[in-house]
């Protein structure tokens, strides 16, 4: 009776973890809650629209991140490869227009990607020293070219795609929304997306079943290249400027906000949606500790325990999924 | 046979290759001044990836080494004036061996993979060192006492030397002929299989981590002797010097297979390199490309190798 007892508790452990794949939703809307029951200024629409503002910023890249981590690799360039990129745009974009500017650095960036993937795919370098690699590269090369110097472009046709809005949506979101919609449609309905996922589950397997993973994987890395360009333009666009020195520790907020949305780092499992719900909740709780005026060195340790108690879920869900099944095969063994 | 020698010693190849064009290219580089000055950089670097070379070796990483070393410099800036020099470092070894042991703890009883765990302990480790200083420098301009862990010698060998040396001779002993190093490459290898056969995989484990926090202190301490300043934003990026040190030396990412005396050659090219573009003049982020280039070249000859002897069989 006790051991029954028992295993209905962890059953129903069980069904509240799952609901983890919705599980950063219900986070973020409970947390939504709780700021808008203690501060007015979480009652303002105005507040939301702002903190989507922000999100987009990271969750740009963190689509293509996405991918990058359902197929089991890994970029650490990207914040390297964001300020060489920011640097580009804006020192282009005054002769090139926007169209031209963005497409320039959408090619750019796919450029950078690709360079990465060559050296994953092809090279079989493994993901982590490659990327680690190009981390330095990007960065030192943005240093080389601008000799350290930030440059900058502040006409307002410009600077408008990071600070303006488009019919009361702030603009980046616009780019966010589109990209998450594309991110979406490519993982889940295409045949592109299916190898992704098949390949993040088993490279042998994938191989064996036809599916050219050594491209794959470098058009894996093109895209999250591509989906950083875009990133670059947006923040470099809302800073008029950029310099060698920005966004250090970039990868790191890009790879927490897939994770966080409770793509496996294991590969083979993910979803563009939960990553886009992570980048808006970290985006919150900034918000949320600025608003309640938390220590600056104070938010460092919250986002960190907030990182560390999401990561948890999975160990223990997985522990107790597999107390259950123990118990099961012991109770039919008996 | 060939492929594994040349696997194990090409760094050591690529190191001599180097030494040689920089003192070609500046003389300079081989005096005894500046050998005793790039030994000392390489120190700090190379103490922390002989721990780290035991957490790849594991089959993990530790990734707040960076913070662990900004928090070494904090308590040795906050504390020395006040308590003295060696409370001050013991002080340090305590906390340093406490945050690897809740990394440890972390990893083994959440079942979190260690990337993830030492990234987001990363974050907590800094802000921690940030709110204990709350942002500002701990200065020791006035404690010179902390001066001999750079300046001091022990019998004419500079006691980072000195220091480096024991470090690895003793990581080595551990590694090679202790039931712990055994256990590590176990674990590295094959952790499912490690844990079917009894061994203790998760104390191992936490071991590991306790291992790397301490030998970051002790890089912490050469640090602090160097810049004299105890401060909350230092160190960022140095887990990744740590990591490409143990990588470049020929440790496998996959775990199982480390390789001591390659991390501390890789961490004195690393040093090298540094101090011979510096002694041309050029500044810091040019280190930066070579290091990334030399990272690339060294790691696409080995896969090009391996690819060359795929086609021929």
């Amino acid at each position: 009776m006790r051991r029954r007892g028992t295993g209905t508790f962890g059953a129903t452990a069980l069904a509240l973890f799952n609901a983890r794949e919705r599980g950063i939703l219900f986070a973020l809307l409970i947390f939504w809650g709780i700021c808008a029951a203690a501060n007015p200024m979480f009652r303002e629409i105005s507040t939301y629209l702002s903190i989507l503002r922000e999100s987009s910023f990271v969750g740009v890249a963190a689509i293509g991140m996405t991918f990058c981590i359902i197929t089991g690799d890994f970029d650490l360039s990207v914040g390297s490869m964001l300020s060489l990129l920011g640097i580009a745009i804006v020192a282009i974009v005054g002769k090139t227009g926007l169209l031209g500017g963005i497409l320039a650095v959408v090619v750019m960036g796919a450029a950078c990607g690709m360079l990465n993937g060559l050296l994953v795919s092809r090279l079989r370098i493994p993901a982590f020293i490659a990327t680690l690699a190009m981390y330095f590269i990007y960065r030192a090369v943005a240093y080389i070219v601008t000799k350290g110097e930030p440059v900058q472009f502040q006409e307002p046709w410009f600077t408008e795609i990071g600070n303006g809005s488009l019919a009361g949506i702030p603009t980046p979101c616009l780019f966010f929304i589109v990209l998450a919609a594309v991110g979406t449609y490519l993982l889940r309905r295409t045949p592109f997306g299916r190898n992704v996922l098949a390949v993040g589950n088993s490279v042998r397997a994938s191989e064996i079943s036809g599916i050219r993973v050594a491209r794959l994987r470098m058009l894996v890395f093109t895209m999250v290249g591509a989906f950083t360009g875009i990133a670059a333009l947006l923040i470099s666009s809302r800073m008029w400027s950029a310099n060698s020195g920005m966004k250090t520790g970039y990868e790191f907020d890009v790879i927490a906000a897939v994770v966080l949305g409770g793509t496996s780092l294991a590969g083979g499992k993910g979803s563009v949606a939960n990553t886009v719900v992570a980048s808006i909740f970290f985006a919150s709780l900034n918000t949320a500790m600025n608003m309640f005026h938390v220590d600056s060195y104070m938010q460092r340790v919250v986002i960190g325990v907030v990182l560390l108690i999401a990561f948890s879920l999975t160990g223990i869900r997985s522990f107790v999924a597999e107390r259950l099944r123990l118990r099961r095969e012991r109770a039919s063994a008996g | 046979m060939w492929s594994r020698i040349w696997e194990r010693y090409f760094i050591y190849a690529v190191a001599a290759v180097t030494l040689g064009v920089f003192a070609i290219l500046t003389p300079n580089i081989l005096s005894g001044a500046n050998i005793v000055n790039v030994l000392t950089n390489a120190a700090m670097v190379a103490i922390a990836a002989a721990g780290m070379t035991f957490a790849i070796t594991g089959g993990g990483f530790d990734l707040s080494i960076g913070s662990t070393l900004a928090i070494t410099t904090c308590i040795l800036g906050k504390l020395i004036p006040s308590v003295g020099l060696w409370a001050a470092f013991a002080a340090a070894l305590a906390v340093g061996a406490v945050l690897g042991a809740v990394n440890g703890i972390i990893i083994t009883k959440f079942r979190i993979q260690t990337f993830v765990a030492t990234l987001s302990t990363m974050v907590i480790y800094r802000g921690l060192a940030l709110i204990y200083t709350q942002g500002h420098d701990a200065t020791l301009y006035e404690y010179l006492s902390i001066k001999v862990f750079t300046g001091g010698d022990i019998l004419g060998v500079p006691v980072p030397i000195v220091l480096t040396a024991a470090v690895f001779l003793a990581a080595f002993a551990v590694y090679r002929w202790t039931p712990f190093g055994v256990r590590v490459r176990s674990i590295g290898s094959n952790i499912a299989a490690s844990r079917i056969s009894g061994l203790p995989v998760d104390r191992t484990l936490i071991g590991i981590f306790v291992l790397t926090s301490v030998t970051t202190v002790l890089s912490g301490t050469i640090l602090t002797s160097q810049i004299l300043v105890g401060n909350g934003r230092v160190g960022q990026g140095f887990e990744l010097e740590a990591i490409t040190a143990t990588i470049l030396g020929g440790t496998s990412l996959s775990g199982g297979r480390g390789n001591i005396w390659g991390t501390l050659v890789a961490a004195l090219l690393l040093t090298i390199i540094a101090n011979g573009l510096n002694l041309l003049g050029l500044p810091d982020q040019y280190q930066r490309l070579a290091k990334g280039l030399i990272f690339i070249v060294a790691l696409s000859l080995d896969s090009v190798g391996r690819l060359i002897r795929e086609r021929r069989a």
